[in-house]
């Protein structure tokens, strides 16, 4: 991809994945799922997953699937409203991007 | 390399990090192997990259402020902007005060079923407990009643005897000076005796029996709501 992603960015869109299952969802979903956005190499969100996971935007919990345990993520309240600010965030900034590319109002 | 064969080299390569920190890394790895598909293997194993690598990039997320991740992975802090992110991340998100749900309370029509059925089998039991508890709490009443009653007729017959050898006090006042004038202080000290016992009355008929009641209702109401508190 042409642009970079930021590390605010890419927590953004990690939040904004796991927070689409409410009851939680897998590394390697995760992974696939942030993978249709932007390029990402398959180890790269492991760090990420943890360091949300300590800054209390993600908690996990163990669930036995298929005769094994497998850690889930899910959004925390904390996490909710980083993605909430995220968001807001972003789509002021894309906004600006747009209408500066289509031509569009001035300011002086 | 088997899968086994990588995460062996992956665990020597992780052995100087702490335990826990380990532990984690290899579960979320071990996940993500699990996850892909046992015909995918080779493939997965090929796409996280060699053990070396991962480990690299695990160690490097360890080291926290020291840089940031990006999809190009680990870069180092020499980016401008990079300390900018790590403000903004302190800070906590602000609260919103629209948003907000509507609090889930109380419990699935199972659960309560499931009480029910428990509260009967265990009505023997709880019985036994909540007459045991009323009968406790009774008594404690009981006595807090008669101490005030107690006081109110000491304090009211003090007062009354005050009263009345203050009065005599000062008819005698005019036959024997001497004897009517210790007569009335008798009748202040005991009147002094009254009026404390009077206070002691109101204290323990305005202060101690509302707390004793608020007491009980916040027991009976603390049972009643019982597992409805929700985690914070």
């Amino acid at each position: 991809m042409v642009f970079n992603t930021g590390a605010a960015l890419l927590d953004a869109i990690v939040l904004a994945v796991v927070s689409r299952d409410v009851e939680g969802t897998y590394g390697y979903k995760i992974t696939q799922e942030v993978r249709t956005a932007i390029e990402l190499s398959e180890s790269t969100l492991y760090p990420v997953l943890r360091r949300l996971q300590k800054d209390e935007c993600l908690e996990v919990y163990d669930m036995e699937c298929a005769g094994r345990n497998r850690r889930y993520y899910q959004v925390t309240e904390k996490g909710r409203r980083q993605l909430n600010l995220y968001a807001g965030e972003w789509q002021d900034y894309s906004s600006k991007i747009t209408k500066i590319f289509e031509g569009g109002e001035q300011h002086d | 390399m088997t899968r086994w064969e990588y995460m062996r080299r992956l665990e020597e390569l992780l052995s100087d990090i702490p335990p826990g920190e380990r532990e984690e890394a290899l579960q979320y790895y071990n996940d993500y192997i699990n996850d892909s598909g046992k015909e995918n293997e080779v493939d997965v194993l090929a796409s996280l990259g060699s053990p070396e690598q991962v480990a690299v990039t695990i160690k490097e997320g360890l080291k926290g402020a020291g840089g940031e991740f990006t999809e190009k992975g680990f870069r180092a802090n020499a980016d401008l902007g990079a300390n900018e992110i790590a403000k903004y991340r302190q800070q906590d998100p602000p609260p919103e005060p629209e948003k907000k749900e509507p609090e889930k309370q109380g419990l699935s029509a199972g659960v309560i079923a499931l009480i029910v059925v428990i509260c009967i089998f265990a009505s023997p039991v709880l019985l036994g407990i909540g007459s045991g508890l009323l009968g406790v709490i009774g008594a404690v009443v009981a006595v807090i009643i008669s101490m005030i009653a107690v006081f109110g007729a000491l304090s009211l017959t003090s007062l009354v005897v005050a009263l009345v050898i203050m009065v005599t006090g000062i008819i005698e006042l005019i036959t024997w000076p001497l004897g009517g004038l210790a007569m009335i202080a008798a009748s202040l000290v005991i009147g002094g005796i009254g009026v404390l016992f009077l206070l002691l009355t109101v204290l323990l008929a305005g202060k101690l029996i509302p707390a004793i009641i608020k007491g009980i209702a916040n027991l009976i109401g603390r049972i009643f709501s019982g597992k409805g508190g929700k985690k914070q």
